[in-house]
């Protein structure tokens, strides 16, 4: 965000009516302001607060109109069953989950009390495997397309 | 109260100097109606706040949802069944908390007495419940908390760990005030002293992601989060070195504006009901652990 | 019947409930054909169409994608309405029936659209027909939303609950106007203070029902009482009944009460008494309240002193259940000489300004 900043700021003073065209050449006006009896160290903390502050970050209100207005509703309607629908088959499945896993260790525990008594042992403080990854988009299952042709061929 | 409304009603005094236009006590006006009234809804100016937040009329609507969230995906196809599995144990009861007890009545003096504090404790514990398919642990939120001590002599450093925290989640912090004076530490009460920012969503699960794949993998001779760590009832917290902040890749790739960098603690905040669960739960997003297991449940 | 059911399931066979209006009523659909394409197949080239002016029009951008997103949106809740639509064709008991009806049309962009950008008060049943479960439910939660609260606020603070009758569970939507040429031209707010020659001629009432009744059978009594008129002998006040009409039949879409459409003979309890406030009495009270009936009520058997009416005993022997109500206030003014001429009434007293 920092970098935007100068970035703008330099821009601005590239294009600022003090900075004059002449003869398609750019000649730069005399400066009439100076940077004022700031220390680095407290201007760096001034870039620091604008980053930080809300002033000229608010997008504008978005206006839309009656049937536009009418459209999101129901796109945003439709998003929130759809994820209602979505949450109430996940929930029916660990519902599902639980269940056969309360029966399979009642059966065990008739059948076999050794077993059982391995299967149910306390295993509190178990981590999931460092080599476990959160999936991403990239890279892809399959790293390359062998067989593509682009559409020419 | 009824019966002076009643008698109200029934004669009211036409003139003032009548007796029963004298009031003879102040009371609360009765309401006679069961309708539930929002002075709000009914002023006539700002007639755009009446519409709800997720509304877009609104003009504290903000859209939600607007990005796919990688660490809540895995999660709900990953971890929320195996937790399931990993965490079940039959036949399981509720393990009761410690509760305040009342007085045996021996004396006619237990009435209304406070009833007596736990056996070794202060306060009232909760309920360890066994884990079932709707209490499944789930992170609730991250809260960073970074307090610079350096502040007190100079306070613009805590503008500094404010920024570095927004750059580092995305999340506009909260300032942190000294509380009280602090002579030893030559700390006065009402200084700013560093700020925290609570996560939740997916700026939580993204700032986790970066933190478990770009951060801790970097840091030197980094070996986990300690499996002491852990408040009992399921929050988790550990602290990151000025110079592990470093590795965020926000701060990383401009050195040059960070001439000091700030530490901060971590908390972890879960639904689960004991730190194993929650070890369990944090180890999930690939944060590794470090120490013997099993010290304490 | 059969045959209606059977025409049903097959007109579903295709899922698109919403567009199909051979057994839905046309009110569910957008009035406009401009603004039905604009709203159901994407935005026309010239820009929205509820954009009067042509410059804004064109300058108008819709958000990008919108309606791309939109047409997947309404396919996936159509689908839904449609098995709604399927399972409301085997239940037979007409408010669970309701429900679903509600359920099925409720996130229909064309029934939110008719609700949303039309008039709600004076409604055109094309557009919004109240006998539609749907723009009930949407009319009651709007109703809710302000004008219920309102009108509670309003007879709690100027105490008519407790003066007149002691609560009021409302169920219905009660619109007070002076139409003629002395009047206002508008529905009153509740609690208003009213000039007296504008309340000079019998007001007109609309009475919107919002719950599933039999609107055949079921009637309607309307009292406008004035509970602040003094009374000297007793040091108190007493109840005046201006106006009373009974035996009203509703409909859910014509329900405006005028003197011109009621059976005068065997509905009107009491003929209308303008509001005429004596001096320094300070704002009267008039409180309109419209009650269901248990049956027919026959006028010739009613015994009413109207200048010392009390109201609550009249419901209760009537059997008569509060529905609704509506307030407004009058103060002497310049006109009160004018309106008791009108109606021949003696000559008002003149009370000094305390009264001790």
């Amino acid at each position: 965000m920092t970098v935007s900043i100068q970035v703008t700021r330099k821009m601005i003073m590239q294009t600022s009516p003090k900075g004059l065209y002449a003869g398609g050449m750019f000649v730069r006006g005399k400066k009439t302001k100076t940077k004022g009896s700031l220390s680095p160290m407290t201007q760096r903390v001034v870039t620091q607060l604008s980053v930080m502050s809300a002033g000229r970050k608010q997008p504008k209100m978005l206006k839309l109109s009656k049937e536009d207005l009418v459209k999101h509703q129901l796109i945003q309607k439709s998003w929130a069953i759809y994820n209602a629908d979505l949450r109430a088959k996940r929930d029916a499945d660990l519902e599902k989950q639980y269940c056969s896993l309360r029966d399979a260790m009642a059966t065990l525990q008739e059948i076999s009390p050794e077993l059982y008594k391995i299967a149910n042992a306390d295993e509190s403080d178990r981590k999931f495997p460092l080599e476990m990854k959160v999936p991403t988009d990239y890279p892809p299952n399959k790293v390359w397309q062998y067989e593509f042709r682009s559409g020419k061929n | 109260m009824q019966r002076l409304a009643v008698n109200y009603n029934l004669c009211r005094g036409f003139f003032t100097g009548s007796a029963l236009a004298k009031s003879a006590c102040s009371i609360v006006k009765p309401v006679h109606h069961l309708v539930k009234i929002d002075k709000a809804k009914l002023s006539p100016r700002f007639p755009e706040l009446n519409f709800n937040k997720n509304d877009i009329r609104s003009p504290a609507f903000k859209p939600v949802a607007v990005c796919q969230d990688r660490g809540q995906e895995h999660y709900l196809n990953t971890l929320q069944s195996d937790l399931l599995l990993m965490t079940y144990s039959h036949g399981k009861k509720k393990i009761e908390g410690l509760k305040r007890r009342p007085w045996d009545g021996t004396s006619p003096y237990h009435l209304n007495r406070r009833t007596k504090n736990p056996k070794g404790s202060k306060s009232q514990l909760p309920d360890v419940n066994p884990i079932d398919w709707k209490n499944i642990p789930n992170i609730e939120s991250v809260v960073l908390n970074c307090y610079v001590s350096q502040a007190k002599e100079n306070p613009l450093l805590a503008i500094s760990a404010s920024l570095q925290l927004q750059q580092i989640t995305g999340v506009k912090p909260i300032p942190l005030y000294s509380r009280t004076d602090v002579p030893s530490w030559k700390v006065r009460k009402g200084n700013h002293m560093g700020a925290k920012v609570e996560l939740k969503g997916r700026p939580m699960t993204q700032f986790l992601l970066t933190l478990s794949e770009i951060v801790l993998p970097r840091i030197r001779e980094y070996k986990g989060i300690s499996n002491t760590s852990g408040n009992k009832f399921g929050s988790i917290s550990f602290g990151l070195t000025p110079s592990d902040v470093r590795f965020f890749p926000e701060i990383d790739s401009n050195q040059d504006l960070w001439p000091v960098s700030f530490g901060m603690h971590i908390n972890i905040n879960t639904s689960a009901q004991t730190d194993a669960q929650a070890r369990t739960l944090i180890s999930g997003f690939q944060i590794p652990f470090n120490g013997s297991k099993n010290q304490e449940f | 019947m059969l045959s209606r059911s059977f025409h049903t399931s097959r007109l579903l066979k295709n899922g698109k409930v919403w567009s199909n209006f051979a057994f839905r009523s046309k009110s569910l659909g957008i009035n406009s054909d401009v603004v039905k394409k604009a709203v159901l197949d994407g935005m026309l080239a010239s820009g929205p169409p509820s954009i009067k002016r042509k410059f804004n029009r064109t300058k108008y951008n819709s958000p990008e994608n919108i309606d791309s997103m939109f047409k997947l949106s309404y396919d996936f809740l159509q689908n839904k309405a449609a098995a709604l639509y399927e399972e409301l064709e085997k239940i037979k008991d007409p408010t669970l029936k309701d429900d679903l009806l509600v359920k099925a049309e409720i996130n229909n962009p064309e029934v939110q659209y008719n609700f949303e950008f039309h008039d709600k008060i004076d409604n055109d049943p094309a557009i919004i027909d109240y006998e539609q479960p749907v723009y009930r439910y949407l009319g009651r939660e709007n109703w809710k939303s302000y004008r219920q609260m309102l009108l509670m606020q309003r007879l709690e603070t100027l105490k008519a609950i407790p003066d007149t009758l002691p609560t009021l569970e409302p169920k219905a939507d009660v619109h007070v106007k002076f139409p003629y040429s002395t009047g206002i031209n508008k529905w009153i707010n509740s609690g208003e203070t009213l000039s007296t020659l504008a309340t000079s001629l019998p007001p007109v009432f609309k009475v919107q029902e919002y719950d599933s009744i039999n609107v055949d059978k079921q009637l309607y009594t309307i009292l406008v009482v004035n509970p602040d008129v003094p009374d000297l002998i007793n040091d108190t006040y007493c109840t005046c009944l201006n106006y009373g009409l009974t035996n009203l039949k509703l409909k859910y879409n014509d329900n405006i009460i005028d003197l011109r459409n009621i059976e005068k003979e065997h509905s009107i309890i009491a003929d209308y008494l303008p509001p005429v406030p004596e001096e320094n009495i300070g704002l009267q009270r008039f409180i309109v309240w419209v009650f269901r009936n248990k049956e027919s009520i026959n006028i010739n058997n009613l015994d009413i002193d109207r200048n010392n009416f009390n109201i609550r005993k009249f419901a209760k022997d009537n059997e008569l259940e509060a529905i609704g109500s509506e307030i407004w206030r009058s103060e002497f003014d310049s006109n009160v000489s004018k309106v008791r001429e009108m109606y021949g009434l003696p000559k008002g007293r003149l009370f000094t300004k305390t009264r001790n």
